[in-house]
């Protein structure tokens, strides 16, 4: 019993050191676990590969480097789709600090595919409003972007010429770490100019994002790294892209997160019991 | 009038938003355009909004000498050192390192004429931080007047063509701002593992309900759970809960694990004594498309016409608290 009394006054800092070393470990050798692609994701990859090519995907970039880890290899693997399937990419985020990594997303996916910047694929990058910027792009994206992220008029870019407001893009993907996100494509691109939608979203939000998948306002989700891992998954299988995908590694690390946390809720209950019963 | 202007103007505003959204004639587009114009404005003001606010918050702070003011001016040189690359897409890299550093510089040696006394512990760190920046300020300086005589040819953004995604503001982004932002969401890791530990305990039936939950979509989500049939998973619940009932003599423990054992014979004798199909990712599926799906609707739906209800007595002028509680 005195063993059970010490299990309920684990030092904290064992806790973090037993966590950190098992979230390092697979990320240095992996442990091959392997990622399904569930039906969510599988949704979001056809209505993509379904895009006519030429046609233009949007993608929205509303994070920041703190979700970076969980949402930034969906923005990597959707570029991948795309490109691979030679849609053109408009990209634009309605977080100020996720510019940044859009940026880096433009730089250094492209060229993977031998895409050029304005003729497949072009940044808008980020304007204060939130709504009104959605509003604004579904009457003319000229009005709330007359020049893109680098400060060249959308004119003088080849892909943009076809591209004049929101019904002229087929699909959008709104990759969310919170508000604004998703919801806010949902209720202004989609319900008043139609825009088809998909979502990528954190773990922790994926939950609020089940209803709108139901009711069929989202065409698929990517639920936390998870989606990313099985999006990451689906383009290497259906032989769009073969670069490191960087969810699929961390989901090693993730499984492993989840079994101690999971180990230090049984041990905690067990001993709380124990001490309960005995009225320390 | 200070109120009767703001009320009418809400209520002719809400009104014609109203309509504008079931009138599809151009008259009703160029309004909507317009306006959506408007809210865009408007939003840029509220940024010059929260950057003055920002900046009295901080230099209170400082001149006060609050508790963790030191890190105030840290917090202030950042705004001016990223404003200044973002304001001036022109501007040479040295004097993008030289103007901050030497505002730093001149806040340092004022803050020092003041108060000497109460710094002398931050007063070396300080000489070394503004040193440094100095140092890096003139060999930009030396740099950009060794081009200017010999005629070197620098790189764009050396040369004087910072533009958004340019070296320097990818070096703030890349070296502060991800490191710093990942690293503080990153530590959730270790506080939500020690968090759980501690209190996440099956105090009540509702919490054990929860934690059942955890359990089934925690394990459900990782490939780790990808394999498990659920019915199995079930039956190393009853185990521990009756391992651990007779470790503990609880007889909360042995009651969940008799329910639970219940429930698999249940559940056996349904499936004519053959293992049940049902993996544990179908049943993590199950609880978020099902339980949760129905919790997180009644929310929306609930916030929705709690929304349309606020709006309705913002417009009509019934709900006033918006327009502040100083006098008529």
């Amino acid at each position: 019993m005195k063993f059970l009394s010490h299990l309920l006054k684990i030092d904290r800092r064992i806790i973090y050191i037993v966590m950190g070393l098992l979230v390092i470990f697979p990320l240095v050798k992996p442990l091959g676990l392997g990622v399904t692609s569930g039906p969510r994701a599988t949704r979001l990859f056809d209505a993509v590969d379904s895009i006519p090519p030429g046609k233009t995907l949007l993608i929205a970039v509303d994070f920041d480097p703190s979700s970076m880890p969980e949402l930034y290899p969906m923005l990597a693997a959707v570029m991948r789709h795309a490109f691979a399937k030679d849609l053109k990419v408009l990209l634009c985020g309605l977080w100020v600090t996720g510019a940044g990594l859009a940026d880096k997303a433009v730089t250094e996916i492209p060229p993977e595919y031998g895409k050029k910047y304005g003729d497949d694929v072009v940044y808008l990058g980020w304007k204060a409003g939130i709504d009104a910027v959605i509003l604004g792009m579904g009457e003319n994206i000229r009005n709330v972007f007359p020049t893109d992220y680098y400060g060249h008029p959308l004119e003088s870019l080849a892909m943009m010429r076809d591209v004049q407001r929101l019904r002229d893009i087929p699909m959008g993907v709104a990759i969310s770490a919170g508000t604004p996100g998703y919801t806010d494509w949902l209720n202004f691109a989609q319900s008043r100019y139609g825009l088809k939608l998909g979502a990528g979203v954190t773990a922790v939000s994926a939950a609020d994002a089940y209803p709108y998948l139901q009711t069929g306002q989202l065409t698929g989700l990517l639920a936390g790294m998870k989606g990313g891992a099985e999006y990451e998954v689906l383009v290497q299988k259906n032989g769009y892209s073969k670069a490191y995908m960087p969810a699929v590694a961390a989901m090693d690390s993730q499984s492993l997160a989840h079994v101690v946390i999971l180990l230090l809720v049984i041990v905690g209950n067990v001993a709380y019991f124990a001490t309960r019963k005995r009225g320390t | 009038m200070k109120r009767t202007i703001p009320l009418a103007l809400v209520l002719i505003m809400g009104i014609t938003m109203m309509i504008q959204f079931f009138v599809p004639h151009p008259v009703s587009v160029g309004y909507y355009d317009l306006t959506t114009k408007w809210i865009r404005i408007v939003g840029a003001f509220a940024l010059v909004l929260g950057t003055g606010s920002f900046i009295m918050f901080h230099s209170d702070k400082t001149r006060r000498r609050r508790q963790g003011w030191g890190y105030s001016i840290v917090a202030i040189a950042a705004l001016v050192v990223v404003a200044l690359i973002g304001l001036c897409p022109r501007i040479m890299l040295w004097w993008a390192v030289f103007l901050p550093t030497a505002a730093v510089v001149l806040g340092l040696l004022l803050v020092l004429v003041r108060s000497v006394d109460k710094l002398k512990r931050f007063i070396t760190i300080w000489y070394v931080i503004a040193g440094a920046a100095l140092l890096v300020a003139l060999a930009g300086f030396a740099v950009g007047v060794l081009a200017g005589r010999f005629g070197w040819r620098l790189p764009h953004e050396l040369a004087g063509g910072i533009r958004p995604g340019s070296i320097l503001q990818n070096v703030i982004f890349t070296n502060f701002l991800v490191p710093l932002n990942a690293s503080m969401f990153a530590i959730l890791a270790f506080y939500m593992a020690s968090a759980a530990y501690r209190a996440f305990r099956a105090r009540t039936r509702e919490a054990a309900l929860l934690l059942v939950a955890a359990f089934i979509v925690m394990l459900g989500m990782v490939p780790i759970g990808a394999n498990v049939p659920f019915f199995w998973f079930l039956v190393v619940a009853v185990a521990a809960l009756a391992v651990a009932g007779l470790v503990t003599r609880a007889k909360a423990l042995f009651i969940g694990a008799g329910m639970l054992a219940v429930g698999l014979l249940v559940w056996l004798v349904f499936w004519k004594f053959r293992i049940p199909p049902l993996m544990l990712p179908d049943t993590a599926e199950w609880v978020l498309s099902v339980p949760n799906m129905a919790a997180k609707r009644a929310i929306i739906f609930g916030v929705a016409l709690g929304g349309i209800a606020t709006s309705l007595k913002v417009i009509l002028g019934i709900e006033r608290g918006w327009l502040g509680g100083g006098k008529q």
